[in-house]
């Protein structure tokens, strides 16, 4: 008899454990008489980090000054060549109460074989035998507006790997209608028949999103 | 006189001995159940059938998709490079849910190059001709948790020939991975 209400009393405390484990499960909180009350986060994340396509630039496809021609006197030569960066769509910048854009889409340019030490811009000989590379500048206004004082982008030493910063962009439809100048004084005195052929350099463009600063 | 057979009485001994067990058992499962774990990293297989499917029919959808048999009159002019604020993955990750892509618009052909800041690269495509582009691209490798500095290099080739290199692009993002 006495075994049987030991029994009992150990059989009642093992199914009021049992009872206590489903109810407490992990990550949760009783409110009982003693802990009437608790607080419980509420979370919300909004995801902007989705891979879709954010904006689209348009660059220009080449860098062709056509055909160059040896100056007869040792004076300034220039072909100018215009280009335009524009901003085709861009959506989803931050914007403040105003309205105004605190984000933009930030342009930078460089040559191909730009480095921090050595930034210049190049067309090279496509025949590989003869080494010669003429050096030409990328203005970030349009050939009307440009004298001779007036700095190329290049003109500041290029910081950043990214390149030299052309724009930040904020709407779309917004443009860089730049130039390229190169000075075909550089062919004044050579040897022709050595440096003909077809010359070509390629710019990168790099660009995204940051703060406005 | 009672000649009824007494049943032998059970020990007790024996009795509590299981029930230690039960109770023994029951607060081991409790412990077992309740202790907080640590999961390890999953690595989790790329979905199937999307991951590095390259599509005929690729729109940027930046606000609203290009229409079809564009009769714009308006002339060439240069080549539409695809930008992106961020992309998120989950470490073990072997894929990356990016639209990367050719603009129906553009006269040039695409080869795109996922890769980090310190030139690691994840992924490269095939020539991807105007219109074509992937929704999801399979991973040369996964990254640990961490935030990143990433791009999609755009490298501009004339399709005349498939190999003339043109103008070329970087689209710099933040890669988040959880």
């Amino acid at each position: 008899m006495k075994a049987k209400k030991v029994v009992t009393l150990v059989l009642a405390a093992a199914m009021a454990m049992t009872a206590s484990i489903s109810v407490a499960a992990a990550g949760t909180r009783q409110l009982t008489k003693n802990n009437p009350s608790d607080s419980t986060e509420v979370k919300a994340h909004i995801d902007g980090a989705t891979g879709a396509v954010s904006y689209i630039i348009e660059i220009p496809e080449v860098v062709d000054f056509g055909n160059l021609t040896q100056p007869e006197t040792n004076e300034n030569s220039y072909v100018f060549k215009p280009y335009d960066v524009t901003a085709i769509e861009i959506k989803g910048l931050a914007k403040d109460a105003q309205g105004n854009a605190t984000q933009q889409v930030s342009v930078y340019v460089k040559d191909e074989n730009a480095t921090t030490m050595s930034s210049n811009f190049y067309i090279a000989n496509t025949d590989q035998s003869k080494d010669y590379k003429l050096q030409y500048h990328v203005f970030d206004i349009e050939a009307a507006n440009i004298t001779e004082t007036t700095p190329p982008i290049s003109a500041v030493t290029m910081s950043s790997d990214k390149g030299y910063f052309l724009k930040g962009f904020t709407e779309q439809g917004q443009a860089v209608n730049g130039t390229l100048v190169l000075n075909q004084n550089q062919l004044f005195g050579q040897d022709l028949q050595a440096m003909s052929g077809d010359y070509s350099g390629h710019m990168v463009f790099y660009s995204e999103i940051v703060d406005k600063t | 006189m009672n000649n009824q057979a007494v049943p032998p009485q059970k020990s007790p001994r024996r009795l509590w001995i299981w029930l230690c067990i039960i109770v023994i058992g029951l607060a081991a499962a409790a412990v077992f159940f309740l202790w907080p774990k640590e999961e390890p990293a999953p690595v989790r297989e790329p979905a199937k059938g999307v991951v590095g499917t390259i599509t005929d029919n690729w729109d940027p959808q930046v606000s609203t998709p290009s229409q079809e048999g564009d009769t714009s009159e308006e002339p060439k002019k240069g080549t539409q490079i695809p930008g992106y604020s961020g992309a998120a993955m989950r470490e073990g990750d072997m894929s990356l849910k990016i639209r990367i892509g050719n603009p129906p618009a553009n006269h040039v052909g695409f080869i795109a190059v996922l890769k980090l800041k310190d030139g690691t690269v994840l992924y490269e495509s095939p020539l991807l001709y105007p219109g074509q582009g992937l929704e999801e691209v399979p991973l040369t490798q996964t990254l640990p948790k961490g935030t990143y500095e990433a791009l999609v290099e755009y490298r501009c080739i004339l399709l005349e020939d498939g190999k003339t290199p043109l103008n070329t692009a970087e689209s710099g993002f933040t890669l988040y991975v959880s």
